[in-house]
């Protein structure tokens, strides 16, 4: 390699849809999600912590960050077991959650 | 205990659509899905056993990954089938009311709020992205010279010289990242009417590998869409070694329906980034 800064692409971006596909192809299906594999950790992302939070009646008594902290127990506790300390930086709630 | 008592569970406030677009529909639970229409608002609805949905429930529930996983997943199906038909407010994981009636009035009295983010989000999907820095797929500058210990140096020296190396190819690729953060959301911007940053997702929990250093969600107009896609493609072709770019979406706007808003404050008080002005030709 005679100093190339980038020597080999291949199998760097895994994280497409489709590896080889425009992304706007995308868009062309007719339901776009429908049969999409879609992560919970970007849905929850989407459901837990953004969306509209308007109290209901019978969550009033659960605070915003509580509901977000116990399912997120669910999630980590989830998570393989020889992972011991799930809370590092970069956690998707860091801060909302206490790291004792 | 008697009979089960019913609770409305609510997905999102639309704009009156037809209901059998949602009508077939398995909801949270797999209860059906209807309508509860209030002058111009339509709130996305099942009814739901009401034990299944108190705080006591809630509680022990949102714990158990698989019940948590499957209401989010009946949320989402509901949710993005009412936002092909019109625009929609995502609510938040199990909004629940007493009944439809209940509903009816919080559609009334929030009706200044839901207006306000619907007008917002009209006609918009979302996209998200994120950006990942993954020194270990980087090939080190000048990999061979580093690999053993060089003449007269000591098995301690080369350690340390070698953890160096690691280290400054580390904070090499956190810069590579982060200038291809800037470039790309300068790119992504311009197709996009707002922005929102989620926080970034822990590899523990999503399995990916690399650093999450940028989750970010955009809101896009449908006839930008082709253009914010194209946009993103260019810069991820381009993206550098260690850095990786995902796209997500279309997702309804779950990211913009705004808290803020509903709180009565002005719409420009959303935590919302308004993308500068001119994005369209």
């Amino acid at each position: 390699m005679s100093g190339s800064e980038f020597p080999e692409y291949e199998g760097s971006f895994t994280g497409f849809p489709e590896e080889s596909a425009s992304l706007s192809r995308m868009l062309d299906e007719d339901h776009p999600l429908a049969n999409r594999d879609i992560s919970l950790v970007d849905l929850l992302d989407r459901v837990l912590a953004k969306g509209v939070v308007i109290s209901g009646d019978l969550t009033v008594a659960i605070a915003d960050v509580d509901l977000v902290r116990i399912s997120l127990h669910a999630l980590v506790s989830s998570v393989n077991e020889n992972v011991p300390s799930p809370w590092e930086h970069g956690h998707p709630l860091a801060g909302w959650v206490r790291s004792d | 205990m008697s009979a089960p008592q019913e609770a409305s569970y609510v997905y999102a406030v639309a704009r009156p659509f037809a209901a059998e677009a949602v009508a077939g529909l398995a909801g949270v639970g797999g209860y059906p899905v209807h309508l509860v229409a209030h002058e111009g608002l339509a709130a996305v609805v099942s009814a739901v056993p009401l034990h299944e949905f108190d705080e006591e429930a809630l509680r022990a529930n949102l714990e158990d990954l698989g019940w948590l996983e499957e209401v989010a997943r009946a949320h989402h199906t509901v949710v993005d089938a009412a936002a092909r038909h019109t625009d929609v407010v995502p609510l938040r994981l199990a909004t629940v009311y007493h009944g439809d009636e209940r509903v009816r009035s919080v559609l009334a009295e929030g009706r200044a709020s839901f207006e306000r983010a619907l007008g917002r989000v009209a006609g918009c999907v979302e996209f998200g992205v994120k950006v990942y820095a993954d020194p270990a797929t980087r090939t080190p500058a000048g990999a061979e010279k580093s690999s053993g210990a060089r003449p007269g140096e000591s098995p301690g020296m080369a350690y340390l010289r070698k953890r160096r190396e690691q280290r400054d190819r580390r904070d090499d690729t956190w810069r590579t990242a982060a200038e291809l953060c800037d470039r790309l959301d300068a790119s992504l911007a311009e197709w996009a009417r707002a922005r929102e940053r989620h926080r970034p997702q822990d590899a523990s929990l999503s399995g990916e590998s690399g650093e999450n250093v940028l989750n970010a969600a955009y809101l896009v107009a449908d006839g930008d869409t082709g253009a914010f896609l194209d946009a993103a493609q260019r810069v991820r072709d381009s993206a550098p070694e260690g850095t990786r770019i995902e796209v997500s979406g279309p997702w309804a706007p779950y990211s913009f329906a705004g808290v803020e808003a509903l709180e009565g404050t002005a719409p420009e008080a959303s935590e919302a980034t308004e993308a500068p002005e001119g994005g369209r030709p």
